[in-house]
């Protein structure tokens, strides 16, 4: 079996590419199932489940612009798509792939955090401000990685 | 003297630049800093987010560092009934020490502070395990032991490990007082300051022993997740079975101090003679640690 020269670093940073992508792609995919929620709600499509109405209910009255919902969504979806394509690249050392796929997840990953920030009513964020430092760290952490540290071995 | 110096920072410098392209070196960043916020997390949360009173929250973080403090002593009795004790004042050291991290300096810094004390013990020695044991495994040691002394080579990367992992600490609690000073704004600079410093300086030295045991299990096994295992699993153990042993027998409780659980907490006493003891206590931990991975490392077949 031959060895390896990848640097395990790369190989980690692959792991917690993939554990990222997907967890930002269930929260993608949760704001755009809330924001077509929305819209059936103010269509009187929404269905009779008690629980389903009055979560809706909430995001309703707590001010929630079901636009910003789907902005959210949709970068959080790249980000997941971009993350899940840079564990193939940085697993086979590609450039492109592995690089700037992650660079573009990471850059998703901050604007997502940032936005939701900005946008959403403290009562949907349920978070404290320390942990959109903890949000933020991950893809900085990787920029710098990907860029200084491991530029040279994404040579393909 | 001066070759042999040049060689360890040579070694730790190395070590460092390669703790930040290994797999291990990764996860130990990624985990320390990840957790460390989300303990942050944990302790502002109920105060930031508006579920308790800022009043009710000191009065209950005041209860429950005492009750710690009152197990971590070993403080005589049923464990059990230690919380209905300091309610009566029966134990009227502990209270005026939880008091004292909890009225008397800022309140959530000195929670964090207790509770990375208990999580960086299990979080080192991701940051250590592989210093040596790495290169015995693919026996790149052979490579490097022609060219520098196995003193050396044990030195310098036990200095990179430490480092890297001092960095750490400091970057977390820089953070962490950052957040607290700025958007929290519950103490002023002037208390965050010196005790923020105090609490980095308490961080770095309970990590010292943490590291050293690290490198020692790295010294011992060959294979780098045997030395992990048996790293964590000693940093674990050693509080299980120590408690364990002492509802059977209470002078068994000292099992304690085999590492540096027993006072560790120490090191944020009020006591200014206290403190300086559990400092020396952590420094000898440690010394007693890289002395014996010094006598495995200098013996060993590689």
């Amino acid at each position: 079996m031959a060895i390896s020269d990848r640097p395990g670093g790369l190989t980690a940073l692959a792991v917690l590419n993939g554990f990222f992508a997907m967890s930002s792609g269930a929260g993608a995919l949760q704001r755009l199932v809330d924001e077509s929620r929305i819209a059936s709600f103010h269509a009187g499509e929404l269905g009779e489940r008690r629980w389903l109405r009055r979560r809706v209910e909430e995001m309703i009255d707590s001010g929630i612009d079901p636009g910003d919902l789907q902005i959210l969504g949709v970068i959080g979806l790249v980000a997941s798509v971009a993350l899940a394509i840079s564990v193939w690249g940085l697993l086979t050392r590609r450039k492109i792939a592995g690089g700037w796929g992650s660079t573009i997840g990471a850059i998703a990953l901050v604007t997502v955090s940032v936005l939701a920030m900005n946008w959403l009513p403290p009562s949907i964020l349920r978070g404290t401000g320390i942990s959109i430092v903890r949000q933020l760290f991950y893809p900085l952490f990787m920029l710098f990685m990907v860029q200084i540290i491991f530029r040279k071995d994404l040579a393909r | 003297m001066t070759r042999t110096l040049k060689q360890i920072l040579s070694h730790a410098r190395n070590s460092m630049s390669h703790a930040l392209r290994s797999g291990s070196g990764v996860a130990f960043i990624v985990l320390t800093v990840l957790i460390g916020l989300a303990l942050a997390n944990f302790a502002f949360a109920p105060i930031e987010l508006g579920f308790i009173e800022l009043e009710e929250f000191r009065t209950g973080a005041a209860k429950g560092i005492g009750l710690a403090l009152s197990l971590a002593t070993l403080q005589q009795g049923d464990p059990d009934r230690f919380l209905g004790r300091l309610e009566a004042g029966e134990l009227e050291e502990m209270t005026m020490w939880a008091r004292y991290l909890v009225l008397d300096q800022p309140m959530l810094l000195s929670i964090i502070v207790l509770l990375l004390g208990l999580v960086l013990p299990l979080l080192l020695p991701l940051g250590s395990f592989a210093a040596i044991s790495g290169d015995v495994q693919h026996r790149s040691i052979r490579y490097l032991l022609p060219r520098t002394t196995r003193t050396a080579l044990l030195l310098g990367r036990l200095f990179g490990c430490l480092i890297l992992s001092w960095l750490l600490i400091t970057g977390l609690l820089v953070a962490i007082i950052l957040y607290l000073g700025i958007v929290l704004s519950l103490d002023s600079w002037n208390d965050l300051l010196p005790w923020g410093i105090r609490c980095l300086g308490a961080l770095l030295i309970l990590s010292f022993p943490y590291v050293s045991l690290g490198v020692l299990c790295s010294t011992i096994f060959r294979a780098p997740m045997v030395a992990l295992l048996a790293s964590v699993g000693v940093a674990i153990a050693v509080p299980l079975i120590a408690f364990s042993a002492r509802a059977a027998w209470e002078p068994l409780g000292q099992l304690l101090y085999l590492l540096p659980w027993g006072y560790s907490h120490q090191l944020l006493s009020p006591d200014g003679q206290t403190v300086t003891m559990a400092t020396l206590y952590c420094l000898g931990h440690g010394l007693v640690f890289t002395l014996l991975a010094h006598l495995r490392f200098r013996r060993a077949d590689l």
